[in-house]
């Protein structure tokens, strides 16, 4: 990088220097600030995007690649879900990254990195040269995961582990349930996005049912023996939903063995499931780009250098977010916000000399269990010699006030205002 | 008069010096308050998380303390405080003091 800066520093010196003898002089300026380039506009994407823009104060082009116009968080589609948001509520634009901050927002596919070359390849074939890169492409879901489960099949069994549309299908499908109906959950196994996102996601849909369609039942085919907030989730569908949620775990239903979208079945080791609706969330992997540019290891996710969030295998790329190998940290929105601001930084230091602090990173996860019914679970974390490690951690415990749980609930609504504002501007 | 220079000059280097601890604490502060952003809107804007922006420098030192101190009740306060150094709340109270609301 001490070559690049310096090449950087004499182009700018000469450009200034011809800025008054040549009109192309402003071009070529342009042309050689140092590139900063951003795949993937959600929580990690959009802030490092902004945050690039806004501390360099110009000094670095930024460019951000994302195919959707319209963002819809995966955070709070859940609660779009249990009909405590307007799905509009949950969606966001990018003008303003682009109109406030000059970020550069391209909306296309990125589909390869040419790693030597330093460019990234788009969807319409076009090259965006980078001096540093950002890779924040979040999840992708391994269809072939679930014997029977398939791009088609999602059509009718929605795992909506990415928002948007997929979203307002399976809203759609519990709505349209018949009265007394079952609703299979098959949440996903480790490591995945939101780790107390399936249970959350119960918890909306057995709210949205006891208005609507009491009698129904949800049965959870969970591929793991345990789970995240599991004492809070547990005892809150016990108080709001008696008799409604049945939580199975690979003990007692013997093992997702495949499911039939058409026959509306979910086939265990010991039984079959028939379902009036159903949300099937499959085993999930970084991105496919983060593949395709050799940034993964064989797990599927990327390795990074904790201080940095760089690349283990291209000191050009820094990987945030949830394909990243976070060790202690979750897969979250506020860990992949939290990531960007130190690969943010880093890219600064790199490419205009800005000053490194250390990284600081940290966590906390909202869930909803019912009306005025929050909890959360955090922690505080460092960057080790090869991980990132917690330091501090707390969670909410069974048995708190119901005036403490609601404020927990207006927390989580105060930080969706925050953090969707510290991505989008 | 050549004291008098010396004394001027040596009343110029603790004022310059003065500034540049200013503006490294200012550096300080805004590095740390990104992490305070994510919920504390810096616009003043504020839904369920209290604004903490103009507050005075004392105020937001005192509070902070309690954090640390686990006096004053909030798991998130408490363990984001507890990673502070005396230092960092300080540039952090000056840097939040320092931003003023947009509709003020």
């Amino acid at each position: 990088m001490t070559i690049t800066r310096r090449k950087f520093n004499i182009l700018t010196g000469a450009g200034a220097l011809t800025w008054g003898l040549s009109a192309s002089a402003p071009a070529l300026f342009g042309a050689n600030k140092p590139r900063a380039v951003v795949i993937g506009g959600g929580a990690g994407g959009a802030t490092a995007a902004r945050y690039i823009a806004k501390d360099s104060k110009g000094a670095i082009d930024v460019t951000l690649i994302e195919p959707s116009r319209r963002y819809y968080t995966c955070f709070f589609s859940n609660l779009y879900l249990g009909g405590f948001r307007e799905f509009d509520s949950i969606g966001h634009g990018y003008g303003k990254l682009a109109s406030d901050y000059d970020v550069n927002v391209v909306h296309d596919w990125a589909v390869a990195i040419d790693r030597d070359k330093k460019e990234v390849v788009l969807g319409s074939g076009a090259r965006v040269p980078y001096d540093r890169l950002i890779v924040s492409p979040g999840i992708d879901i391994k269809y072939d995961s679930i014997p029977g489960y398939s791009v088609d099949a999602a059509g009718v069994m929605p795992h909506a582990w990415k928002s948007g549309t997929q979203a307002q299908l399976l809203k759609a499908r519990v709505d349209n349930m018949k009265e007394g109906g079952t609703f299979v959950m098959v949440p996903p196994p480790n490591p995945f996005r939101c780790p107390p996102g399936p249970y959350e996601r119960i918890s909306m849909i057995a709210h949205a049912l006891k208005q609507k369609n009491p009698k129904a039942k949800i049965i959870v085919l969970d591929p793991k023996p345990k789970f995240s907030k599991q004492a809070l989730f547990m005892d809150g569908w016990q108080q709001h939903y008696p008799g409604m949620v049945e939580w199975l775990d690979p003990g007692a239903h013997g093992g997702i063995k495949n499911v039939n979208a058409d026959a509306m079945e979910i086939v265990t080791d010991l039984d079959t499931f028939k379902a009036d609706a159903a949300c099937v969330v499959p085993a999930q992997k970084a991105g496919e780009i983060a593949a395709v540019a050799g940034l993964t290891d064989k797990g599927g996710w990327c390795p990074i250098n904790p201080a940095t969030m760089q690349s283990k295998v291209d000191d050009n790329i820094h990987v945030i977010g949830d394909a990243s190998i976070a060790a202690a940290m979750p897969k979250s929105a506020f860990s992949a916000n939290s990531q960007a601001k130190s690969a943010a930084m880093a890219v600064r230091a790199a490419l205009i000399n800005a000053k490194a602090f250390p990284a600081r990173y940290s966590n906390t996860c909202w869930s909803l269990i019912a009306t005025n019914d929050g909890v959360k679970v955090g922690a505080k974390y460092k960057p080790g010699t090869d991980k990132i490690e917690a330091t501090n951690t707390f969670i909410s415990k069974v048995g708190e006030t119901s005036e403490l749980r609601e404020q927990t609930y207006e927390e989580s609504l105060g930080w969706y205002d925050g953090i969707t504002t510290d991505m989008f501007g | 008069m050549r004291s008098f220079v010396f004394i001027a000059m040596m009343g110029l280097t603790a004022m310059g010096s003065k500034t540049k601890a200013t503006e490294d604490l200012r550096a300080l502060g805004e590095y740390l308050a990104a992490e305070c952003v994510t919920c504390h809107q810096p616009s003043h804007e504020h839904n369920g998380i209290p604004s903490i922006i103009g507050w005075d420098p004392w105020a937001f030192e005192l509070v902070m303390n309690e954090y640390r101190n686990k006096e004053r009740e909030h798991e998130i306060m408490q363990t984001l405080a507890a990673s502070l150094s005396d230092e960092e709340v300080k540039a952090l109270a000056m840097y939040f003091n320092s931003l003023k609301a947009k509709d003020d």
